[in-house]
């Protein structure tokens, strides 16, 4: 396929583009390239699998905006395993086993420290585990006139703090027991602050005055640049947040919330949190976020779709999974396993039990657990849940082994023997709740989008609160839930009433079809009912499973009906109705409480739907996402011409190859081809009315010679096609076959232009994964490879 | 350079005639499409004036009242004269291309002098 592609004279992948261009792989001077317009924005869905507005140029340009990113180990020998080494001690401590000791005396400062780990200014979180408590009080230092937070009882200790000298310090007050991994990371990289602000759990906190900035080199030279803004105040005691990006500002804001301004860069400066004496925030913010948008409406989309699904996992539940250190797991039995060189160790002798295990509260519910064996001679090992849970047989041989189990007690034991005997090691323990489906960022693929121009009729597509929203009997909340990257608001039916959320009055044609769709995510009802007001009934409506992921109907059945799973519990819902002008009222989102009846239903006041994305437009499908906000909003039509030239396209004779698919069986005409510009001369290639259908066609010189057709099990699909065009030759392949050939063929005169339309007219609405053109006719062999899927 | 007209025609059927004549859309082969210089047609009809209100039960207690005439929105690169067809809604627009300020369309003519008897009488002569 690669060589077939050298061959070629033109050859286009979704790769590049530019505002009004879609750039071709071959010919690289640019003579190939396509005119591209829209003159409007449009949504796409990017390689993340978010929907996102072209417009939008670059990711977050914030460095470190969630104060999530942590530095490297600052410690050296935190855990003890090299004894003393690293540390100074007064003699209220001793080290051993992998501890530091405190003996329940108390010296002068009573300080186990360490030298040359901070830099002065910076910020660091530490982390630090207390075991072996007996007695007294342990703390860390943060440096002078902060005073030491006690530590009185087991557990893992975090602390944030800016560095006032390079040393860390513990302090113990007549401290018995002990402490070990001991760590200390720097935080807030990117940043620089004055002394009011603090790096703490992924927020920055500020006291009062001061600012805090980040240099953004995207930026610095480029005065002038739409930037979107946004940022999340989590707290506010008093004051509040002024951003200053670049000379693009937000008003001094004093509500705790998620907060977006669009602005124009001014100044070559920085990106500021309250510059010059504003804001004087006491209080927090994160998720600070600076996007490059443009105002150019002639942007190509390359959309993907297809997309590998992963577990989306919460954090790690187990402690000392690894067994760095001798702790956490409580280890028994009457063949009690050891923790020994970093590996759980069972030695199993026949009738005998052993097991390590974790009374761990958060290991509950739906939960993937992970394992490695190093060695083993036994054959059985299981998991149990603790507090009497279920017993589970999982793999013992050597290997990493994943198993998913529902925790319905609180933690975890692995237990081996009983039946044969032999040695049995462990590693790397996880176990990290299933929160669904999430996708595998980059592994969808891509394609080149073209859709006809259409309007999205509801005027507040994702603001429920609008009063042009009607609630019956429900409420809508905002819990920052986001569907695709899009806000997602909760809709939530009264306690014992049933819920429903209606649209406005709109005006949709009498008697024409419309789409209407909906991105749902579950909210705890398992049914949801989306209904529309149709001309073939008073109303129609689809009730949605999201256990069975499956519809059933009220009022009748309805067209072209889908249900996209987009993983995570997040679907977007399609079906078509035909207007009806005496019923305005026509659409709305309610539930079920049975997935059959939508009229016995009464909410609980808690459990509802994500919703966002609303749209309904006079089209047989769903296009893509149309945003609105306030009034009804068109997306133009893809206009994707003028490829190729006369150079780079034989007339006498060459190849024609598409991998294309449809985005419906509309019975539009739409075509992709060479030609002159007009009908008179073309090779083509198109969809139109016939239902599944793709069709050749070859004219010269005003007449029409070959006209051929092929039913397709689903244009919906992609399918490669090539027409083969020179004197008395004609064939047009499909799938790696040949499916017509004619020898009474004449070349066209004149073809100087390679286009997704001919002129201008019956333009190639669908999804483009290749075009390539070569000037000589290829081989039957060489054609099968080039179109075998 | 595209421009955004906003028109109001008594029927459905006069704006689209209104179209044809102006050459923004064309009749080929017995299909109606774009003039090369017009990016967007939007057929938007009756816009609402008051809406519909509802009971507990969702049914309707008053239909919607609707503006008189039917609404066609045109995006172009030409200088077209829609007359007093034409309207400025500006920011109560009911309908906008997106990526564009609702209120993104061509101007009405600014009134330099009391000379100036109304915007509908000066249609001819738009700012850009």
């Amino acid at each position: 396929m690669s060589n077939l592609l050298d061959q070629a004279s033109i050859v286009l992948t979704p790769t590049a583009y530019d505002n009004g261009k879609v750039l071709c792989a071959k010919p690289t001077d640019g003579s190939g390239d396509f005119d591209f317009s829209r003159n409007s924005a449009a949504t796409r869905v990017n390689a993340q699998g978010l929907v996102e507005d072209v417009q939008i140029l670059s990711s977050n340009l914030v460095q470190n905006g969630d104060f999530s990113q942590t530095g490297s180990e600052e410690v050296t020998n935190g855990s003890f395993a090299n004894g003393n080494a690293d540390w100074t001690i007064e003699n209220t401590w001793t080290i051993g086993e992998g501890v530091a000791n405190g003996n329940g005396a108390n010296g002068s400062t009573a300080e186990l420290k360490q030298t040359s780990v901070n830099t002065i200014g910076k910020s660091y979180k530490a982390t630090f585990k207390v075991l072996n408590y007996v007695s007294g009080s342990v703390g860390f230092f943060r440096g002078s006139g902060i005073g030491v937070t006690p530590r009185t009882a087991d557990g893992v200790y975090t602390e944030y703090f800016t560095a006032t000298s390079s040393e860390i310090r513990f302090r113990g007050s007549n401290f018995n027991g002990s402490i070990t991994n001991i760590s200390v990371k720097e935080v807030g990289q990117n940043w620089f602050k004055d002394a009011n602000w603090s790096i703490g759990d992924n927020v920055a906190t500020s006291t009062g005055a001061g600012r805090m900035f980040q240099s953004i080199s995207a930026l610095e030279g480029n005065i002038g640049t739409k930037v979107k803004v946004s940022f999340n105040i989590t707290e506010v005691t008093s004051g509040g947040v002024k951003v200053d990006c670049y000379g693009a500002t937000s008003a001094v804001i004093t509500e705790v919330g998620t907060h977006t301004f669009t602005g124009t860069t001014t100044n070559t400066l920085n990106l500021y949190i309250n510059n010059s004496g504003t804001g004087n925030l006491v209080g927090s913010i994160t998720n600070i976020s600076v996007i490059e948008i443009t105002d150019d409406t002639n942007l190509p989309r390359i959309n993907y779709e297809g997309f590998s699904f992963q577990d989306a996992l919460g954090s790690e539940l187990v402690l000392n999974g690894d067994f760095a250190t001798n702790s956490d797991w409580n280890l028994g039995g009457s063949d009690t396993p050891i923790i020994e060189n970093g590996f759980l160790k069972f030695g199993i002798s026949n009738g005998t039990y052993s097991r390590a295990r974790q009374n761990n509260a958060s290991i509950i519910g739906n939960c993937k657990v992970t394992y490695t064996v190093v060695n083993s001679s036994a054959s059985t090992l299981a998991i149990r849940e603790y507090a009497g849970g279920n017993n589970e047989s999982v793999p013992a041989t050597i290997g990493t082994h994943t198993i998913y189990k529902n925790f319905i007690a609180n933690g975890i034991s692995f237990q081996a023997g009983g039946v044969d005997g032999g040695i049995l090691e462990i590693d790397n323990i996880s176990v990290r709740e299933v929160l669904g489906q999430e996708v595998v960022p980059d592994s969808g693929c891509g394609n080149w989008l073209w859709e006809p121009q259409s309007t999205n009729i509801i005027t507040y597509s994702e603001d429920f609160t609008n009063s042009s929203w009607t609630k019956f009997n429900s409420s809508i909340t905002n819990d920052n839930t986001k569907i695709l990257g899009i806000n997602a608001l909760k809709i939530v039916p009264d306690n014992n009433l049933k819920g429903i959320l209606k649209r406005p009055a709109t005006t949709p044609q009498d008697g024409l079809v419309y789409n209407r769709s909906v991105y749902i995510k579950f909210g705890g009802e398992r049914y949801v009912v989306l209904s529309a007001q149709d001309a073939l009934s008073s109303s129609r409506s689809v009730i949605f499973d999201f256990t069975n992921k499956d519809f059933s109907y009220q009022g009748g059945s309805v067209s072209n009906l889908l249900a996209a799973d987009m993983g995570n519990e997040i679907f977007r819902i399609s079906f078509n109705s035909i207007s009806s002008g005496s019923v305005i009222d026509d659409y709305s989102i309610g539930f079920s409480s049975d997935g059959t009846s939508t009229s016995s239903f009464l909410g609980n006041g808690v459990d509802g739907v994500y919703a966002t994305a609303t749209q309904v437009e006079q089209q047989s499908y769903a296009t893509s996402y149309i945003p609105t906000d306030g009034t009804s909003v068109t997306r133009n039509q893809d206009l994707c011409t003028n490829g190729g030239s006369a150079a780079s396209i034989n007339i006498t004779e060459g190849v024609l190859y598409a991998e294309i698919a449809a985005l419906a069986n509309d019975g539009t005409v739409r075509y992709l081809g060479l030609s002159d510009g007009s009908t008179n001369n073309r090779v083509i290639i198109l969809y139109y009315s016939a239902t599944n259908k793709v069709r050749a066609i070859v004219s010269s010189g005003g007449t029409k010679y070959v006209d051929v057709n092929y039913e397709l099990t689903n244009i919906l699909d992609f399918h490669k096609v090539a027409i083969k065009y020179k004197l008395n030759d004609f064939a047009f392949w499909i799938d790696g076959v040949e499916v017509a050939t004619d020898t009474s063929l004449n070349a066209p005169i004149v073809l100087d232009d390679l286009s997704f339309s001919i002129g201008g007219s019956s333009p190639f609405f669908g999804k483009t994964k290749a075009v390539a053109v070569w000037k000589e006719t290829l081989t039957d062999t060489e054609l099968a490879e080039l179109t075998t899927i | 350079m595209m421009q955004i007209y906003k028109t109001n025609f008594p029927t459905e059927q006069q704006g689209k005639d209104y179209l044809l004549n102006l050459g923004v859309i064309l009749e080929v082969e017995g299909e109606i499409v774009f003039a090369k210089n017009t990016a967007a047609v939007v057929y938007i009809g009756k816009v609402v004036e008051i809406p519909a209100t509802y009971d507990a039960d969702g049914n309707i207690l008053t239909p919607a009242v609707y503006y008189d005439g039917y609404a066609i929105d045109v995006m172009s690169s030409s200088d077209l004269d829609f007359g007093t067809f034409e309207v400025f809604p500006a920011d109560k627009a009911a309908h906008s291309f997106y990526g564009w300020p609702k209120e993104a369309e061509v101007p009405p003519i600014k009134k330099k002098d009391e000379n100036v008897k109304s915007v509908e009488n000066a249609e001819n002569v738009k700012i850009k």
